[in-house]
């Protein structure tokens, strides 16, 4: 088996491009001619082979009894002196585990999106947008170097621009996808940077150590994975510009920060994080994969395969984990004073993608990793549920109006009721394993800090609140259908009156449901942490990668302290998120009205947008005018000036040639005309006339000669 | 010094050249023309002939002299022809009408 992976796993990605082929460019022909049908199979089958692939994949190197990384090479695609990069596949725990991920989750919302996408006119578009992002996504978890994992990157990018602004027809949607596209790009434009700085750097020490001959013979990579972290040692202590070690800036610093803006831009941390939220425009099942489950945790993955990188450098570490704390408590703030029930699980992500950060940045790699593939399913759950409710409430996603849906809608609430405990951290459900883990390693390792626990801690029980006050909101209490203003929104559920015509979902977009709460609930499992009895297997199965940093674990009482302290909060979220919202409903109105400043702030997301809008695109503008006047009337003014100068020159030099050039020609032809007119008259052809000019001459001459 | 010295022959030669001068500026006539052009000749001639004589000790002089007259008999013989030609073409060979090298 291991040779077959050797071989063919690049079967995973050819798959789904196959799929984006055979639909991007027969789909409208399919679609007019069989219905939807072949469409949705062809694009959930294609994704289903990878997916068997990748478990095969997995399971070759779960069973390895030391697991090392296996390469796939597929073709040579660049080879220029240094820059070797080949299209090559590197399998090892890491990218197993996310390759599992992407294509299982995303095999599940592409069997959901043939129920949710039913009667779309763009239904061929939609599945080969969504198989060429897994395409893309693979591609990046798989790339065995850092120029084809840029690829991934920025394909991941694309699609989920052609996604949010899948109905392009509706302004606010290009808009969206526009915004999310540019934030990103500044982003990718800090990854680009440490690519480049770490090639450029590790170059450089290479070239010093005079390895330059191990190049030659071009088996070697710089940018490979594996090639860096052998060589990555090199760059130890290497200054940045010789600015002095002690200031903390090195070179290693610096590309680690460049990589990090990256994965802001990608993962939506602070301070790239607006786009997240407008991004959910785009149709559900797309915020479920891209925007919750997988894309989005391509920074965290970026970090975990660089993390023989981020740990050589303790301030970009803290960087990371300060941000990825205060991203985890600022978003769950917002999360609890949204009312779109999309957006309120987008702040939700930008604020579990927070604690990812937090767990990377505590060199707690496992954890963090651990908690990405929870967070892939729970939050996968979450927003298919979601979708649910969506389609059956005819696209209406205030959850002010929505209410009482528990009775239409039990599979739904069902499966959205497992994921809500799952993200509050309510033990046994998966999350409360990972994210305790992440909150522990806060703590207790040792680049973590009490504070960064503290954060974190809050915002557990902030997540608790605010997704009880979802779940209370949609699916609890009586229908508020009928309350919703006529004017508010342009939602579609105004001519719908009653609850009569809400149903449940059909079994295409139940199913996934279902099992994704399933894996929910049982995913955490495997990473039950020694504390209570287990034995980590997630964090053992990711040794390889992450090398020393499992260590066996000391009993540490303090564990079980913070264990039930946040078990704690998160029930102290969930009943006073109960105590608000069900007991006693006036409550919220009561405390918003008394801190009403407080929550206009976070109601309008910290005025983030605004204060962008006001920063980079007013100032754009105003830099805009400004150059605009420059140009006008300082470059326009010098080629006009200049211009004018050379008329006037040319001018002067026109009458010149005008009057003293040509009136010398002409003056020369002049004088001859007239010399000739004049001597004609002495030529009278007659000779004896010449003889007397010829004779008197003489006598002229010799009278001359005479006198003097 | 003899009555006839050089100066005589120098007049001899100037009344010549003169008469041969006026005769060509004058006559209208063509042939009339080659006539005062012989006479100049002629007035060299003698020149050639007396400085030879009072001079020099040789007969380079009036060898000359015989030069030029057999030369002046080719050259009216050229003139006669040319004449003749003329006067074919056009009919007359009156110098005044022959001014086709007017400018």
């Amino acid at each position: 088996m291991r040779t077959f992976i050797e071989h063919y796993g690049f079967l995973i990605v050819l798959f789904p491009v196959l799929g984006a082929f055979i639909n991007g460019i027969f789909g409208r022909q399919i679609q007019n001619k069989y219905g939807e049908k072949p469409i949705g199979y062809v694009a959930s089958l294609t994704v289903f082979f990878s997916f068997i692939i990748s478990v095969i994949a997995f399971s070759v190197i779960a069973r390895d009894p030391q697991p090392s990384a296996l390469i796939c090479h597929v073709y040579n695609w660049l080879n220029v002196n240094f820059v070797r990069a080949d299209v090559s596949f590197l399998f090892d725990p890491l990218s197993a585990v996310m390759i599992l991920i992407v294509t299982g989750v995303g095999f599940l919302i592409h069997i959901y999106s043939i129920g949710y996408m039913k009667g779309d006119p763009g239904y061929y578009r939609f599945f080969a947008y969504l198989n060429l992002f897994i395409f893309s996504m693979l591609i990046l978890v798989l790339a065995e170097n850092m120029l084809l994992m840029f690829i991934g990157w920025e394909g991941v990018g694309l699609c989920s621009y052609l996604l949010i602004g899948f109905w392009y027809s509706k302004k606010e949607n290009a808009i969206a996808g526009n915004k999310a596209f540019i934030v990103n790009r500044v982003g990718d434009f800090g990854f680009l940077l440490g690519i480049l700085t770490l090639f450029w750097s590790l170059y450089n020490q290479i070239a010093a150590n005079d390895r330059l001959a191990e190049f030659s013979n071009g088996t070697l990579s710089l940018l490979s994975f594996p090639f860096l972290a052998e060589n990555i040692h090199l760059l130890k202590g290497v200054n940045l510009f010789g600015i002095p070690e002690y200031t903390g800036i090195s070179v290693i610093t610096a590309i680690c920060l460049f990589l990090f803006l990256g994965a802001t831009g990608k993962s939506a941390q602070i301070p790239l994080h607006v786009w997240l939220p407008d991004a959910m425009a785009g149709p559900t099942p797309v915020s479920a994969l891209i925007h919750a489950a997988t894309m989005v945790t391509a920074g965290i993955y970026m970090i975990g395969r660089l993390h023989f990188l981020f740990s050589m450098s303790s301030v970009a570490l803290g960087i990371i984990a300060a941000v990825g704390a205060l991203t985890a408590l600022f978003a769950a703030t917002i999360g609890c004073a949204q009312n779109d029930i999309k957006r309120v699980l987008a702040y939700s992500t930008i604020s579990q993608l927070g604690y990812m950060f937090l767990g990377m940045g505590v060199a707690a790699y496992s954890a963090g990793i651990f908690h990405l593939m929870t967070h892939a399913f729970f939050k996968a759950c979450l927003f298919l549920g979601a979708g649910s409710v969506l389609i059956a409430l005819h696209h209406e996603n205030d959850i002010r109006w929505m209410g009482g849906l528990k009775r239409y809608m039990p599979r739904t609430f069902l499966t959205f009721l497992i994921a809500t405990l799952t993200i509050s951290g309510i033990p046994p459900f998966s999350g409360f394993f990972s994210k305790d883990e992440i909150l522990w390693k806060a703590w207790s390792s040792d680049h973590g800090h009490p504070i960064l626990w503290f954060m974190g801690f809050v915002a557990a029980g902030m997540t608790a609140f605010y997704m009880t006050r979802l779940l209370l909101m949609t699916f609890f209490g009586e229908n508020r259908r009928d309350q919703r203003p006529r004017d508010a929104g342009g939602g579609h559920g105004d001519q719908h009156s009653g609850s009569h015509d809400i149903r449940e979902s059909p079994a295409s977009m139940t199913v996934p449901l279902v099992i994704l709460a399933f894996f929910a609930i049982i995913a955490g499992f495997i990473g039950i942490p020694e504390a209570l009895g287990g034995s980590n297997r997630f964090s053992h199965f990711l040794g390889p990668v992450f090398g020393s940093h499992v260590e066996v674990q000391h009993h540490d009482p303090l564990e079980y302290i913070l264990m039930a302290a946040s078990v704690f909060i998160a029930l102290f979220g969930i009943v006073s998120g109960v105590l608000f919202y069900s007991i006693k409903p006036g409550l919220p109105a009561k405390i918003v009205s008394r801190i009403k400043i407080t929550y206009d702030v976070v109601y309008n997301k910290y005025y983030v947008d605004e204060i962008y809008d006001f920063v980079f695109v007013s100032g754009t503008k105003v830099i805009i005018i400004i150059l605009a006047a420059f140009d006008q009337y300082v470059i326009d003014g010098i080629v006009n000036l200049t211009g004018f100068l050379l008329r006037c020159k040319s001018r002067i030099s026109g009458s010149f040639d005008l009057r003293f050039v040509d009136g010398a020609v002409n003056f020369i032809a002049d004088t001859t005309l007239s010399t000739g007119a004049g001597m004609r008259k002495i030529q009278t052809g007659k000779i004896q006339a010449y003889i007397m000019f010829l004779f008197f001459g003489m006598v002229v001459f010799v009278l001359y000669k005479i006198i003097f | 010094m003899d009555i006839i010295n050089i100066n005589s022959y120098m007049i001899i030669s100037l009344m010549l050249f003169l008469f041969g001068l006026f005769t060509t500026i004058t006559r209208r006539n063509i042939i009339g023309i080659i006539l005062g052009i012989e006479l100049i000749l002629n007035s060299a001639a003698l020149n050639f002939a007396a400085f030879s004589k009072f001079s020099a000790s040789n007969l380079e002089g009036q060898l000359f002299s015989i030069f030029i007259i057999v030369i002046a008999a080719a050259e009216a013989a050229i003139a006669l022809a040319l004449m003749l030609s003329i006067f074919m073409r056009h009919g007359d060979i009156n110098a005044d009408k022959l001014d086709r090298l007017r400018g």
